[in-house]
């Protein structure tokens, strides 16, 4: 049930009906309630529609603010405009610090954010009126600095995400500048122990999730590029591939914890990691992909073959305690004969082989999610697999693998899967609902 | 509630003041203590997500030919510092190049540049250089006006610091 996170507040609702017509006791209600991170009798004050109004209007406060800035106010003079937007600035900050007194943590919050955008309103302003080069990096990155101890003394997801998305700014900037930040890191360290220590997140998990596998990225760009460039190399797709396997171990592994924020942490890797080896096939299953890949210039394969190494070996070993070693060694079969074939390229079909082999694990792939949908009743698992499935034979359509009998085997065998799985969830919700039928008499 | 975590508070609060005092006295130094000085130039009209219309502008020293003995066969790598040293042209206000140095010069008036892509010029390798000061900020009407105005000649009067940092301080038409 990991898409009810984005129903507590209408499953508290509906809750609420069935302790009203004594369906359930009001006790029951608040444990279900208790069980998916959400309260009984249900508070709209906390709704997440609530929340998000609330978010969105600062943050258009905030636009408003800078975009005014954008007008140039030329007329006023100078130490009246930076006099101004300082003094806002510190106002702002001293109602979070006096909300955050009165216990008010969320409105502490929201001042704080707003007083976040007023502080980075006013490096703008002071680029503005000085003319400060064209780029600023070092603006950014004072703004995203200022706004991380309020993000880490609060323990606010919301300030921290803020945080990140400027440090982000800040980190590609200066990439695109030429310059490679080592320091970006400890933002990313701060993320981490907020998500580990203060109040559960999952947008804050998926901004820590896009901003470190961003960070492992453009770090393994500048370590493989000339001093005068930081650019994209072939090796990066193995080290990836690499880093979503052992993220994939990691929630997997996160599942079994005890805690429910950690499990739920846990399946949202899980999920995302799967879509992404999912497209990762897909994108692999083109031999004109597989050609560019064996004509690229792969010029850091004994570095690549070192992290990775360590990668995979850190993965072996919690899989091994997870219980996924044989799951994770299929994987590993299946990428080390795709890599021996492109490598030793047999009589010259080394890319149709791999194609053909990769195309296989998209079928398999997309038959072994309807089938653990059917057993375990996660129907994103189903629709998953589906899509798989109906995105491979579509792209095979257009490119006509094996000409017109090949496309044409193809489909026939597509289409005995679904009607087979279709005939095996009949099937089995039939038994189910005998076993079912049998228990009750 | 915490005695050290509202400390901690007015440490953060005061942490974005003291930031923004000390932008704005990095900024205002080389305008208070540096030296005048002018450069040609030549601007464009872009308009920057955060700061509004300006005016993009390129100098006389933007281009840099590579000293002979930097050429090794590898690329000036990008964002490292240069000091190109200035002197005044003959017969007039504006000052011009006088070689690119690795190093702060001892002597003599210099400004502190950052390195760009690098190009080649009738074979010679050439490099970009910035300054921090290719960005005039102005209300869109007089932006658009600047931009119009510029086709004829017109010189930036900069302030340069001792150590080499510059400051636009405005735009004059020769």
């Amino acid at each position: 049930m990991r898409l009810i996170r984005f129903l507590k507040q209408d499953l508290a609702h509906e809750i609420e009906e069935w302790v009203d017509q004594g369906v359930i006791r009001a006790d029951q209600a608040q444990a279900i309630c208790a069980r998916y991170g959400t309260s009984y009798p249900p508070s709209d004050r906390n709704s997440v529609g609530y929340r998000l109004l609330q978010l969105f209007g600062i943050l258009f406060l905030g636009l408003a603010l800078i975009v005014l800035l954008g007008e140039n106010w030329d007329a006023i003079p100078r130490g009246l405009r930076m006099g101004g937007l300082i003094t806002l600035t510190a106002a702002l900050q001293a109602a979070a610090l006096w909300k955050y007194r009165l216990a008010q943590h969320q409105a502490s919050a929201g001042f704080a954010l707003l007083g976040n955008f007023a502080y980075g309103a006013s490096i703008i302003l002071i680029a503005q009126i000085y003319h400060l080069g064209e780029h600023m990096p070092a603006g950014v990155f004072w703004w995203a600095l200022g706004c991380l101890p309020w993000a880490l003394l609060l323990k606010n997801p919301l300030l921290m995400i803020q945080t990140l998305i400027l440090a982000a700014i800040w980190f590609l900037l200066e990439v695109d500048y030429g310059i490679y930040p080592a320091s970006a890191g400890l933002f990313l360290l701060c993320g981490f122990w907020l998500l580990t220590t203060g109040p559960r997140s999952i947008s804050l998990l998926l901004t820590l999730l896009i901003c470190s596998i961003a960070w492992i990225e453009f770090s393994l760009m500048a370590l493989w590029s000339s001093r005068a460039l930081i650019d994209s190399h072939i090796e990066q797709t193995i080290v990836t591939v690499a880093v979503f396997m052992l993220l994939f171990v990691i929630g997997r592994g996160l599942q079994h914890k005890a805690s429910n924020d950690v499990k739920e942490y846990g399946g949202l890797i899980d999920i995302w990691c799967l879509r992404f080896g999912l497209i990762f096939l897909f994108v692999m299953s083109f031999s004109e992909t597989l050609d560019n890949i064996t004509s690229a210039q792969w010029n850091h394969v004994t570095s690549m073959l070192v992290i990775t190494g360590l990668i995979m070996t850190l993965t072996t070993i919690m899989a091994w305690r997870c219980g996924l070693l044989l799951s994770l060694m299929g994987v590993y079969t299946l990428l080390g004969a795709g890599a021996a074939l492109l490598v030793f390229n047999p009589q010259n079909y080394g890319v149709t082989a791999t194609s053909w082999l990769v195309n296989m694990a998209l079928l398999c792939s997309g038959i072994t999610l309807i089938y653990n949908a059917i057993n375990s009743g996660k129907s994103h698992y189903f629709f998953l697999g589906l899509v798989t499935l109906l995105a491979t034979a579509f792209a095979r359509y257009f490119d006509l693998v094996g000409g017109y009998i090949g496309g044409a085997v193809l489909f026939f065998v597509f289409a005995i899967i679904l009607l087979s799985a279709a005939k095996y969830w009949q099937t089995h919700n039939v038994k189910t609902g005998d076993k079912e039928a049998l228990a009750n008499e | 509630m915490n005695k050290r975590l509202t400390l901690g508070l007015v440490f953060a609060a005061s942490f974005q003041v003291c930031v923004l005092v000390g932008m704005y006295i990095s900024a205002q130094l080389p305008l208070w203590f540096g030296t005048e000085i002018s450069l040609q130039t030549k601007p464009v009209d872009p308009r920057s997500l955060f700061r509004g219309n300006y005016a993009l502008l390129s100098y006389n020293i933007s281009q840099q030919a590579v000293p002979q003995s930097w050429q090794d066969g590898n690329a000036i790598p990008n964002a490292m510092v240069v000091y190109i040293a200035l002197e005044p042209a003959a017969a007039s206000e504006l000052f011009v190049g006088r070689g690119m140095y690795k190093k702060k010069p001892t002597s003599g008036l210099f400004i502190r540049g950052r390195t760009g892509k690098n190009w080649h010029r009738q074979g010679a390798p050439m490099v970009d250089v910035s300054y921090g000061i290719e960005a005039f900020f102005a209300p869109k009407d007089k932006a658009i006006a600047l931009e119009n105005q510029l086709n004829h000649p017109h010189r930036a009067v900069i302030m340069v610091n001792a150590d080499g940092r510059a400051r636009l301080k405005g735009i004059v038409s020769n």
